[in-house]
């Protein structure tokens, strides 16, 4: 599952309507949206409610490790032309001097560049790269519970020195979403391959379940029964389902020594 | 290859960043204060930074030369060893690195002449007595000298210091520094090699066997010592057909007589960066293996590691006759 966290409403509407995102209902807090694979939280404006719109998505998740996140919104920008895209390099949350970098782990579509996340919008451009209001808060929060090679905030420009902020049209800022959405797709497509790499699972729980609750083990054992029963999967997958009878030694300690020598019998080629 | 160059702002001017960011046209450059912003950060996955790492440019401010490990270096020696580098263009599986670390994005110190400071140091305090150096325990010593320049730099370094011993360590075919340069009798070029099955699934990116060993010819055509690391040595239930046929290979091509050195040692690595290791690679067949906890390393069975090691002795012993031979446990 990849999470977008925007701020605003005519943020999210683009994204809501080409991804397909269902409303959940019965999130009280932030208003929520999600399909099979993506889910969409509006937060409101701000580093605090960007943080605790993460926060409250990870908590309703059940709290995986390892999962991709999106913030996706509009700024400021000292130098590029509205409309323009660009991906954060590094988050500079500007009351505390606190610094983020995001792990760029693939060539991203668009350029990147530093971003200043401000308590307060801000009518004068003295950072160099782009200001926004929720980048510092969803990151800092969301690498407590994700990689940073994971996490990533999309901006594009909605104001400049040259087109200086007066009053958002919320038409406008949902068309300068829109407009960006091929580079968005291709970061939410990167996002979601990379969080592939890290989703192997070994599917030993209900043996190991079976066990834990046929043998009187200790915490130690326990941890000892799985990685044996890991490792033999990971060997020789065909040996967890074949004619070994794990439920017929007398004792757990037993069964621990025995998958032990079983995993030591086992062949190990590597063939290229 | 390399998209992102992070700089520390202290070394922005300094000739050898210059240098480097001479070499990189259409790459991000991204200021910071200190590396460890970056590269000692929690929340980072070693596994996914390995597809696309990037390159920080940085100042070291202490450490510049450490002891070696008793089971790294040649026996009775004095052994230390230093790193312009951490970490290493290649992907090796068994590399300790991967659980060391919590970044794979490459730092390069680039205030080289540091470390020379430090190495005449180190040297002050042995007399004459020969001190080893290596300079290839925190990344490969050449993988990226085309981009770092440093054997270029401290070569002629070492040239002047008769009592100082320098290994470069790598798996590398980068060797033209080497060879535009005289030999020197101090250094030696040290590969590690493995069979080629073990070359293809567990030292990714790296050069293949045959590459490898054309380097070293070249290398000792040009009079360079050039030492040999069976290391780590991996096992596997045709082990000892694969290895017999490393063994082959590299003797039919390299001239024993005039090798440097050469060790074996088992594949071996403290508890804790396991740990990490199998918590990014859980699938590996490697770390699934009859693998042991032995005073705080996993290393083989002892029987296994034993039963290997004696077995590689032998059929080196009788390849070679007057290099040095030394195991690493």
């Amino acid at each position: 599952m990849l999470t977008i966290v925007t701020a605003l409403m005519c943020e999210a509407a683009p994204l809501i309507s080409y991804y397909q995102l269902r409303h959940q209902t019965e999130n009280r807090y932030f208003q929520t949206y999600q399909n099979e694979s993506i889910k969409l939280i509006i937060s409101g404006v701000g580093k605090v409610s960007a943080a605790a719109a993460a926060a409250y998505g990870h908590a309703q998740d059940g709290s995986p490790a390892n999962t991709a996140w999106l913030n996706i919104g509009i700024a400021g920008h000292s130098g590029l032309q509205t409309g323009h895209g660009f991906l954060a390099h590094k988050i500079i949350d500007s009351s505390t001097n606190k610094n983020w970098y995001p792990s760029l782990v693939f060539d991203p579509e668009c350029m990147t560049d530093d971003l200043y996340t401000h308590d307060r919008a801000q009518t004068g451009y003295d950072n160099i790269g782009g200001v926004d209001m929720e980048a510092a808060g969803f990151y800092e929060i969301c690498s407590k519970f994700s990689t940073s090679e994971l996490i990533h905030c999309y901006k594009v420009v909605s104001d400049n020195p040259d087109s200086p902020v007066t009053r958002f049209s919320t038409h406008e800022v949902s068309k300068l979403i829109k407009n960006r959405l091929a580079s968005i797709e291709f970061l939410v497509n990167q996002l979601i391959s990379l969080q592939e790499n890290l989703s192997w699972q070994l599917n030993i729980t209900p043996l190991y379940d079976e066990l834990i609750g046929h043998y009187h083990l200790s915490q130690t054992e326990k941890l000892q029964l799985a990685d044996r029963l890991k490792r033999l999967f990971i060997l020789n997958p065909a040996s967890m389902t074949s004619e070994i009878q794990f439920t017929n030694f007398a004792t757990g300690e037993q069964l621990i020594s025995n998958l032990t020598a079983l995993i030591n019998q086992q062949p190990i080629f590597y063939n290229s | 290859m390399i998209s992102t160059i992070y700089i520390e702002n202290e070394v922005r001017e300094h000739p050898v960043t210059q240098a480097v960011l001479s070499r990189f046209q259409n790459t991000q450059l991204i200021a910071c204060d200190r590396y460890t912003e970056i590269f000692n950060r929690k929340s980072q996955n070693f596994r996914l930074q390995k597809i696309q790492p990037s390159l920080i440019l940085a100042k070291k401010h202490k450490g510049f030369v450490l002891q070696a490990p008793d089971t790294y270096g040649i026996e009775g020696s004095n052994n230390y060893y230093f790193s312009h580098m951490l970490n290493c263009l290649y992907d090796c599986r068994y590399c300790f690195l991967q659980g060391m670390y919590r970044s794979a994005h490459y730092v390069l110190f680039v205030n080289y002449n540091d470390f020379c400071r430090e190495i005449d140091n180190t040297l002050s305090g042995h007399n004459n007595e020969t001190v080893w150096f290596y300079s290839g325990y925190d990344c490969d010593s050449l993988a990226l000298e085309p981009v770092t320049g440093f054997a270029d730099f401290i070569l002629p370094f070492f040239e002047s210091r008769k009592n100082a011993q320098l290994e470069f360590r790598t798996k590398s075919t980068q060797i033209r520094t080497l060879l535009k340069k005289h030999p020197l009798d101090n250094v030696v070029v040290a590969f590690s090699l493995s069979p080629q099955n073990i070359t293809e699934t567990l030292e990714d990116k790296t050069p293949t066997l045959q590459n490898r060993l054309d380097a070293m010819c070249k290398l000792q055509q040009a009079g360079w010592n050039v030492g040999i690391r069976f290391e780590p040595l991996i096992y596997m239930s045709d082990y000892q057909e694969r290895y017999n046929k490393l063994f082959n290979d590299v003797f039919r091509q390299i001239n024993p007589d005039q090798l440097h050195s050469i060790s074996v040692g088992a594949f071996r690595v403290p508890k804790r960066y396991f740990k990490t290791m199998t918590k990014l690679y859980p699938e590996e067949k490697l770390f699934a293996g009859p693998l042991v906890e032995n005073n705080g390393m996993i290393t083989y069975q002892n029987e296994l590691q034993e039963e290997m090691l004696a077995w590689c002795t032998n059929i080196i012993a009788d390849q070679i006759s007057g290099c040095r031979f030394y195991q690493c446990t």
